[in-house]
């Protein structure tokens, strides 16, 4: 939070902030005093106001300058109202009325892509990428908005470039190595997880990506072995009991996923659907049949249809 | 400010994206159970698992949106056993089925312009028709499918293949699934009144669209048990500017009102949003298949789902 109000008083508070903006008159202190406003405003959460003073300010005809940080800014209010298409109009304006100023079509792309308008945000990012290939936040708004289409050669080149221009860190090389999982590169995604892992040993998010890479993989044993390393000594968490016991289950060791279902249902909320299907698959294939029809009854009474038709075709009644 | 920056946007939208959402670390567990239950499925040979079809409809330019489709497909790892083709869903399943990559047939969409596949309408001129009464051959489509598919019989394709024309004379509906494979392309997507009948086996053949615009059937007929239909319907909401463009909207109007009632028959629909675009539009072809890529991955979780349901039993074998 404390960065984006850096950012905002940034680009709408400096008359050269950013070099966006431009003036062709000197601006009005009273339309400085009201653009204030509304950025103070919208900076302590009171949008209301700050949308006020915005409407106010732009009916004055302030000098262009001005008025263009107050287009941002307007925009900015109507996001954190979660008015995304008030916003999404407001940059639309803005951009058409100030083509020289690239921060419209910026806000406007990382809107859409905020909103799942995939198809929209690309042809934004394209030439705003062009202006600036080092940029991270562009080629990494990029590569999520060629994801999100399963253009997923494009959304891998652009992961790539966002690299080259600096991102680092467990939780891109985790994004990245999503995408190439998205793309079944198994072994590529393995590689991104491996270097995450050894930056930070420790995150249990990262060991359990590289689990599930593996258990994709088909090496559920050694998808079972990462599990319980993420999960640790003094694990709490049902999610990775769950994980384990399922890589268990595909490996082969009944008993162990067994063990691990019933640590798992200690932390899962009761009568957890995936559950109940793991748990009854299991106890099926230790033969103890009247256990795993309760179980897979149980399933088969859930919400998912998908997981009930499964637990129905394990012989789970309905 | 831009480090900052890069760290708070990866943070805020990491968990809402696709692609962040499979290497996720608290992923849901049903969808950890899909993906377990789908890498499996995935991984059985062809005679272990339901056979798959993906048939492919009719749409001119617009079909090319299934060149997306199976590249989608591709990406989620799903078997197509089985390709169906009508009119352009004929020509890129043919390619598809004889083993040409996608990206291969991407380019096809990316040069419709050096390949002239637009002339072939360009050259129909009323009054050459009225002057002539000859209907004309489409020479760059031809040269497409021949250059590609010439000499292949169905029977050397790497993916069985069946795609449908309609016998002029009778209006009956001719399934292809032996013999040579160009010659029924050609006359799969041969439009009726525009260009002249293929003669073949003693049958004067055009465009499949007209009497089966989802070729579900001839994909059933070809040993496909679970069929992917993707299906390129008309939204265009324009008048015509000419005879020839009324005509080729007419055929398109009918081929959607047929989609309507053979799509029930499919498994599984994908509907790529690429109804704006007309039939001799070949200039927008990428941008079809860009369309059809991005329709089917939005289902691609419903699609794994259908399949695997379908799947369970063999699935579930020995777990």
């Amino acid at each position: 939070m404390r960065a984006a109000a850096l950012f905002l008083s940034a680009v709408l508070l400096s008359p050269g902030g950013a070099g966006a903006f431009f003036w062709k008159k000197k601006p009005d202190p009273a339309h400085e005093k009201l653009l204030q406003e509304a950025v103070a405003g919208l900076e302590a959460g009171d949008c209301g106001t700050a949308v006020a003073s915005i409407n106010s300010l732009l009916e004055l005809s302030p000098a262009r300058g001005i008025k263009e940080r107050a287009y941002y800014c307007l925009g900015k209010c109507q996001e954190a109202l979660g008015a995304s298409d008030k916003a999404m109009a407001s940059y639309r304006l803005a951009a058409a009325l100030y083509p020289d100023n690239a921060l419209f079509p910026r806000a406007l792309a990382d809107l859409y892509l905020a909103n799942g308008f995939y198809d929209k945000a690309v042809p934004l990012y394209l030439p705003l990428l062009k202006k600036e290939p080092g940029s991270v936040p562009l080629n990494l708004g990029l590569a999520r908005s060629y994801a999100g289409l399963g253009a997923l050669a494009q959304a891998a080149a652009s992961y790539a470039d966002a690299r080259e221009a600096g991102a680092s860190g467990p939780a891109f090389l985790s994004e990245y190595a999503g995408c190439l999982e998205a793309a079944r590169d198994f072994a590529g995604a393995a590689a991104l997880l491996e270097e995450a892992k050894a930056a930070a040993p420790a995150d249990r998010g990262v060991v359990g990506a590289l689990a599930r890479l593996k258990a994709r993989s088909g090496d559920y044993a050694r998808a079972a072995e990462l599990a319980a390393e993420a999960c640790g000594a003094d694990c709490r968490d049902g999610d990775l009991f769950f994980e384990r016991g399922l890589y268990l289950l595909f490996a082969g060791d009944r008993k162990g996923a067994l063990a691990a279902f019933d640590e798992a249902g200690r932390f899962l909320p009761e009568g957890d659907q995936p559950l109940a299907l793991a748990r009854g698959l299991a106890l099926r294939a230790l033969g103890r049949g009247g256990e795993a029809a309760r179980a897979l009854g149980e399933a088969a009474a859930g919400e998912s249809r998908f997981l009930a038709g499964f637990a129905q075709a394990a012989g789970g009644g309905r | 400010m831009k480090p900052l920056c890069a760290k708070r946007f990866l943070t805020a939208v990491l968990l809402a994206l696709p692609c962040a959402a499979a290497a996720a670390p608290a992923a849901s567990r049903e969808a950890l159970l899909l993906d377990l239950f789908w890498d499996r499925l995935v991984s059985l040979p062809a005679g272990e698992r339901p056979v798959t079809g993906v048939a492919l409809s009719g749409g001119g330019a617009r079909g090319f949106a299934h060149t997306g489709v199976l590249e989608a497909l591709l990406y989620a790892g799903f078997p197509v056993d089985r390709v169906s083709g009508t009119s352009m869903g004929s020509v890129i399943g043919g390619f598809y089925a004889s083993g040409m990559p996608v990206e291969k047939i991407w380019e096809f969409g990316r040069r419709t312009s050096e390949l002239r596949l637009d002339r072939d309408f360009g050259g129909v001129r009323l009054l050459n028709l009225l002057l002539t009464e000859k209907l004309i051959s489409p020479k760059y489509i031809t040269q497409v499918i021949e250059d590609n598919l010439g000499g292949r019989d169905f029977s050397s394709l790497r993916t069985p293949f069946a795609c449908v024309a309609m016998d002029f004379r009778t209006g009956e509906r001719i399934i292809f699934d032996e013999g040579p494979v160009a010659v029924a392309v050609r006359a799969s997507v041969n439009l009726p009144g525009i260009f002249a009948p293929v003669e073949y086996r003693h049958r004067y053949l055009v465009d499949g669209g007209v009497v089966d615009f989802i070729p579900i059937d001839a994909a059933r007929g070809i040993g496909a048990e679970w069929v992917l239909a993707s299906v390129t319907e008309n939204s265009v909401d324009e008048m015509p500017s000419n005879v020839l463009l009324s005509l080729l909207q007419v055929i398109d109007i009918r081929g959607s009102i047929l989609a309507e009632s053979q799509e029930k028959g499919a498994d599984f629909v994908v509907k790529p949003r690429a109804g704006g675009i007309k039939v001799a539009d070949f200039e927008r072809c990428a941008e079809a298949g860009e369309l059809g890529r991005a329709a089917a991955w939005a289902a691609m979780d419903g699609i794994r789902r259908a399949y695997a349901l379908r799947s369970a039993g063999p699935l579930l074998e020995g777990l």
